[in-house]
């Protein structure tokens, strides 16, 4: 009997083996024992005491939670939406208001280093923090000023989406972001999220993932640009640039500036181009912009490196100041003036990095690696000072316009 | 039990003996398979004794009839027996009795000899009798069968043979439309549970010199007729072998229906994955005929089974050629993706909410985190609950008498479901995942395979349940394993996707090219082991 | 010897069969070790490496297309005798097993980080060997048709996933070409010649054949395809898009560049595409195991390969298990290169040679 069912006795006993071997199902966690986390701010501690000076924005402190009794290093809040809540499903329930009105669950907890928080916040949170859908991290100014390494270095270990994280520098504290209320999310991180993916945009403003951050950081020593951001009557303002060197925040750049550096980069999709009215007119012309492009080019020129930013700018234009017939004339004028409005942000831009901050985050000395190898095998060790010193920059800027309008 | 069937299935082969429709050349002394000796086995010269045999075996039932009578004017008794409820009396008599009573009258009296009663004999088989069809037999095992077919028997004093007269009739269904084979395009008659109405069937659509139609009888005790029908020259020989081969080897007290031959000829009883397809439908029977295939018709059922299947069979309806290409490809690639996703989206739904939130789509998952709130059981308890659910009322429809068995359904699936998620015990979006399975699942045409493919998403959930998407992943490559390593009749079961014959993948699997393109037969059926290649004619 | 009951491969099959054998976990993870031992220009040694590579390729299969009708095992103890023949063969054993045990801890790392984080090695490891197991014990065709199946399929999303990524990708990144000299690409060849592993195993597949003169070609056509297809635009892609610097950091780069694809619904396809290269792996895993089956069962004159599948399970699970730290699989690793190396390239050498001498049978 057992002989001739000798075979199927085998597999059921290894199955039954197996079984109890590998049951347990040592990975499931059910999805409503999530706490879903959308977003993070992370800061230095603050210096006149953690409890002194709360932010309003944050709802849920879990104090110091600094378990090995160092000084704590980050504060960190986070920022979870209550899926029953989201979408406004009971009356008065939104992303704003009293804490239990709110939609999203701010928590916020300081220690020396993100596990430790994360265990500490276990105590008040009754749902596990789950970290796999942050899409939006911000830094605070005086956390970025000292340097932003450690903040990579906590999201090298955790399992984060790192390409479709957005980094942002807030001027200021981060954890006041949450004090503003988005109008028509419920949680701030989608609100960045689309405000970053949105096709119209000013120009003024970058946008930074996780990925492209530490690829810029290993490939440039240090030297980057980042996205930011400021909490300003209320609502989160984009635009702008920090800059960092060596891994620190040194300043940021103005809108206007910032537009500059995305000039150079090629990374000027839309917005305008004001041209400011000449004598005696009122209104400014305005170009719109369509699309636009760049190509830097590294030339060495009497032992120093000289980039020439070729720049092509298509657009259309908008307004004029008056309402004269457009002629070829008109045409060639206005581009003339963008033109030279273009090649004036871009060497504001492009000077302030070099004398002021000191920081290749435009990635040139790459540039100049690739393309001019033998130059730069002299000069790598001195990097840092040749560019302050002795880089020239050459822009050519080429605006082409095509006419648009109702009125002749 | 199955080891039985299965030892049985290597018995050494006896003779087979030979019927044709048509009743002539009934081989001598042959015997049945599995031989029950019926107590004797050579019939005698005188009447009252072969009366009294066939009395002994068939026993005394009321509706066997006897008729003596004497032939022509002489003292020669004949007796002819009939089983009532089988024999259309109208043959018997203008057939065989009037014939007898009247014609006879006029021969001259024979001499009582010998040779003169074989000589009426001979008269009587040649030359008097008006039925369409006599056989002349020794056989007494042969006759008593013959005569519970609704033949008639004809024992003449003096003479150890008998006639087996052919005056068969009985009340039968008429011809209607197909209960589970519903199309939209095609015709409407299905088979009948009288194999010679299905073979007419057959040969009304095929009048091809070639088809073959052979009869073989199985079954122990309940004697029934299989007819094997195929083209001569478009069959695959050695699958026609194989599928002979196995029939004879079929040992059971009685085939009562094609699914019993399905089961007991099939080399893969174990998998859910069906290698032979059943069809209520002659037409699909004639296509598949066309393609080489062998059909298989059971008397005494309209289900006819044809061999072999592989796995894009699973998702050909016979009306798939009426349409015109560009609808049957897009139709067909549906069905796929209904199959797939009917096997693997609630194993797949498990997986990701269990293991692998962070997949998901950011708005997805807090969607349904919303939905799960306050749900008690895990999302793999929901899920098996579900399906079972799903299943239970499926067969509970079934076996509720027709207008009652439609409305439960429906009116159960949603009551159930919308007061349970009211409740609070399952998710809604659990419920749209189950209906979504139970809809995908009935896309596919063959009603068998539809429940063995649904019952497939079971231990996917098991494999989802337990590693998540790594163990359903692990579960298909073991299906696909299994797939692969399978065989119908000798033809590999993934043919054409693999071996990969990529003439035939685009012509007819989960696309089908016009018809212009079609001017070959799928050679598989004599690729994958072997590489003969006689059976393709070129249209 | 009768070589069990496997049916005779197409030409289709035979290209399939190079492809299905030899792409596993290491597309995955060589970019990393590549551009620290040649920085930009490790496309040039993939492209010399292809060459070395070939020659012994090339060499191994005149070699098995002469004794065409033979099994590896029995023409090795034809040309060497057989002691050293059995010596030999069960070095290629030994070769095999280190080889299948390296891709599968690599691979169980990648799932358990990935995806599923607590549970231990050995489970893992256990269901993707019993699976393969499952393949390898029903023979040879159907781990065939498995690859006839799922391998264009899957280089078909590959090329797609990669051609979805350039938008993003920096060629720029790739410059300056041989900007350090030719010394660092050449040596780092030397090291990936050994890293492609599986070009003798495939050779094994020799006495399967239908058409043997068309054997050669369509070997260095599916191995071209793969070089300079696959191999090097995953290369080229992976640091245009990410940097020397960053890819040598990374363990898996290629997944980090998948999570680059940008889908309209879904997000995070890394996940997805780890899951997927389980069929890849999977196809390799069964094939070696089959093999290394076959090969004993031909040399302990058993009867078919099933029992000894079994038995090569436990062993098989226990060398995954073992390696307790990255350390202990970064030697595995190392020593299976070294090893590769001799055997693809320098060991065909003198058995060439040998069998010239002999008049090539």
């Amino acid at each position: 009997m057992i002989l001739r069912f000798h075979r199927a006795i085998i597999v059921t006993a290894v199955i039954v083996l197996v079984g109890t071997v590998t049951a347990g199902c040592f990975d499931r966690i059910e999805i409503d024992e999530l706490a879903i986390v959308t977003s993070l701010a992370i800061d230095a501690p603050d210096p006149q005491g953690e409890q002194g000076q709360k932010s309003q924005a944050v709802e849920t402190d879990v104090g110091n939670t600094s378990l090995t009794g160092e000084d704590p290093q980050f504060v960190m809040t986070f920022e979870s939406p209550r899926p029953d809540l989201v979408g406004g499903k009971r009356a008065g329930i939104g992303p704003g208001g009293a804490p239990e009105k709110r939609s999203v669950w701010i928590l916020q907890g300081a220690g020396t280093s993100m596990l430790e928080i994360l265990a500490g916040a276990s105590s008040v949170s009754n749902r596990v923090l789950f970290l796999r859908f942050v899409t939006v991290v911000f830094i605070g100014e005086d956390m970025a000023r000292g340097g932003i390494l450690p903040v990579l270095q906590i999201f090298q270990r955790t399992l984060l989406a790192r390409e479709a994280l957005s980094v942002i520098v807030v001027k200021g504290r981060a954890e006041e972001v949450y004090g503003v209320i988005p109008p028509f999310t419920d949680t701030l991180a989608r609100h960045v999220e689309e405000a970053v993916s949105r096709k119209i945009r000013s120009g003024a403003e970058l946008r930074t993932n996780l990925l492209e951050t530490a690829v810029a950081f290993n490939s440039n020593n240090g030297d980057l640009l980042l996205a930011s951001a400021q909490v300003k009557d209320g609502g989160l303002n984009l635009n702008g640039a920090a800059v960092l060197k060596d891994g620190r925040l040194i300043g940021f750049l103005t809108p206007e500036e910032t537009k500059g550096i995305n000039w150079a980069r090629g990374q000027v999709r839309a917005g305008t181009i004001v041209l400011p009215p000449p004598s005696g007119q009122q209104r400014p012309a305005v170009i719109d912009i369509a699309i636009s492009s760049s190509k830097i080019v590294p030339s060495i020129q009497m032992g120093r490196p000289r980039f020439t930013m070729n720049v092509k700018v298509r657009g259309t234009i908008g307004e004029l100041p008056n309402n004269d017939l457009i002629t070829p004339k008109i045409i060639e004028d206005l581009a003339q003036r963008a033109s030279e409005q273009v090649t004036q942000q871009v060497e504001k831009a492009l000077q302030k990095l070099q004398t002021e901050f000191k920081s290749d985050a435009l990635g040139l000395g790459a540039i100049l690696r690739q393309r001019q190898p033998a130059y730069w095998s002299q000069i790598k060790g001195n990097w840092d000072e040749v560019y302050v010193k002795d880089a020239e920059f050459k822009i050519v800027v080429d605006v082409e316009l095509t006419t648009a309008g109702l009125l002749r | 039990m199955f080891s039985i069937i299965k030892r049985r299935l290597q018995r050494v082969k006896k003779q087979k003996p030979k019927t044709v429709v048509g009743d002539i050349n009934i081989q001598q002394q042959a015997k049945l398979p599995g031989e029950r000796v019926r107590g004797i086995d050579k019939l005698s010269r005188s009447l009252e004794d072969n009366i009294a045999y066939l009395k002994e075996s068939v026993g005394k039932s009321d509706d066997l009839r006897y008729r003596r009578f004497q032939v022509g004017d002489s003292d020669i008794t004949a007796v002819v027996v009939w089983v009532d409820s089988l024999t259309d009396e109208d043959r018997l008599v203008r057939g065989v009795l009037e014939p007898l009573l009247f014609q006879t009258r006029e021969a001259p009296p024979p001499r009582l000899s010998k040779g003169g009663i074989l000589q009426l004999w001979t008269t009587l088989r040649d030359k008097a009798l008006t039925v369409n069809a006599v056989t002349d037999t020794k056989d007494f095992d042969l006759a008593v069968i013959q005569l519970l077919s609704g033949r008639s028997l004809l024992f003449l004093e003096g003479v150890d043979r008998v006639l087996i007269l052919s005056t068969q009739g009985w009340a039968q269904r008429g011809i209607e439309s197909p209960v589970a084979d519903q199309t939209i395009r095609g015709p409407r008659d299905a088979f009948t549970e009288t194999l010679k109405v299905n073979v007419a069937q057959i040969r009304r659509r095929l009048r091809d010199p070639k088809l073959r139609v052979k009869l073989k009888r199985v079954g122990a005790r309940g004697v029934n007729d299989i007819a094997l029908v195929y083209v001569e020259d478009l069959v695959n020989p050695i699958i026609l072998d194989t599928v002979k081969k196995r029939l004879d080897a079929i040992d059971v007290d009685a085939v009562l229906e094609s699914g019993y031959l399905e089961q007991l000829i099939e080399e893969n009883w174990l998998s859910p994955f069906p290698t032979i397809l059943s069809t209520e439908r002659p037409d699909e029977v004639a296509g598949q005929i066309l393609e080489g295939r062998v059909a298989l018709l059971t008397d005494n059922t309209p289900f006819a089974v044809i061999a072999p299947a592989t796995f894009d069979s699973l998702f050909h309806a016979s009306e798939d050629y009426y349409q015109k290409w560009q609808l049957v490809s897009a139709i067909r690639l549906f069905r796929f993706a209904a199959t797939m996703a009917a096997i693997f989206i609630p194993a797949a739904y498990v997986a990701l909410t269990t293991y692998h939130q962070g997949m998901l789509p950011s708005k997805l998952a807090i969607a349904i985190s919303a939905t799960r709130q306050g749900v008690p059981l895990p999302a793999v308890g929901e899920a098996f609950l579900m399906l079972f659910l799903l299943e239970l009322l499926r067969e509970a429809g079934v076996r509720l008498p027709t207008p009652l068995g439609q409305t439960i359904g429906i009116v159960g699936g949603l009551i159930i479901g919308t007061a349970a998620v009211q409740a609070g015990l399952i998710s809604d979006l659990m419920v749209i995942i189950v209906a979504t399975t139970a809809i995908s699942s009935f896309t596919i045409p063959d009603f068998e395979s539809a429940l063995a493919l649904r019952l497939l998403a079971f231990p996917m959930l098991v494999a989802a349940g337990s590693f998540g998407l790594y163990g359903l992943t692990m579960a298909i490559l073991i299906m696909f394993i299994h797939l692969a390593a399978m065989k119908s009749f000798g033809v590999p079961y993934l043919v054409p996707f693999a071996p990969m014959k990529p003439r035939a993948l685009l012509r007819d699997t989960i696309v089908r090219a016009p018809w212009m393109s079609m001017k070959r037969r799928p050679a598989f059926f004599t690729g994958g082991d072997r590489d003969r290649m006689d059976d393709r004619r070129d249209s | 010897m009768k070589v069990f009951g496997a049916e005779k491969l197409s030409t289709i099959q035979w290209f399939i069969a190079l492809l299905g054998v030899f792409v596993e976990v290491q597309v995955i993870t060589f970019s990393a070790p590549l551009a620290q031992a040649a920085g930009t220009d490790g496309w040039i040694s993939i492209i010399l490496a292809f060459f070395i590579t070939g020659g012994g390729l090339y060499l191994w299969l005149r070699l098995a297309l002469a004794y065409k009708d033979k099994f590896l095992t029995e023409w090795l103890q034809d040309l060497l005798g057989k002691p050293i023949a059995l010596l030999l063969t069960l070095g290629l054993l030994l070769y095999w097993f280190l080889w299948i045990v390296g891709v599968n801890r690599t691979y169980a790392n990648l799932i358990q980080e990935l995806m599923l984080q607590t549970t231990p090695i050995p489970v893992l490891a256990l269901i993707a060997i019993f699976t393969a197991a499952y393949a390898a014990r029903h023979g040879l065709s159907p781990v065939i048709r498995l690859m006839e199946l799922m391998v264009p399929i899957s280089i078909v999303i590959f090329f797609g996933l990669l051609l979805a990524v350039m938008p993003q990708v920096q060629l720029a990144r790739l410059l300056p070409v041989l900007g350090n000299g030719i010394a660092r690409p050449l040596r780092a060849s030397l090291m990936l010649s050994g890293e492609l592993q599986g070009l003798v195993a495939v050779v094994a597949l020799v006495p399967f054949l239908k058409r043997h003169d068309q054997a050669l070609k369509t070997a260095f056509l599916s191995f071209g395809l793969l070089m300079f297809f696959l191999v090097i635009p995953t290369f080229l892609i992976t640091i245009g898009f990410m940097g020397v610097e960053t890819t040598v950091a990374q363990r898996f780069p290629l997944l980090t560049v998948t999570s680059a694809v940008r889908v309209p619904v879904l997000e995070r396809l890394e996940g997805v595409f780890a899951i997927g290269w389980i069929v890849i792996v999977f196809l390799t895993t069964a094939y070696v195991l089959y093999l290394l089956a076959l090969v004993t069962a031909a040399a302990l004159g058993a009867k078919d390969q099933r029992h000894i599948v079994t038995a090569l399970v436990p062993l098989l699970l226990l060398g995954i298990s073992l390696p307790g730290s990255e350390v202990a699989i970064d030697t595995l690793s190392q020593i299976t290169a070294a090893a590769g190396f001799v055997v693809i390239v320098l060991l065909p050498i003198p058995l060439f040679g040998l069998a010239r001498l002999r008049g090539k049978l």
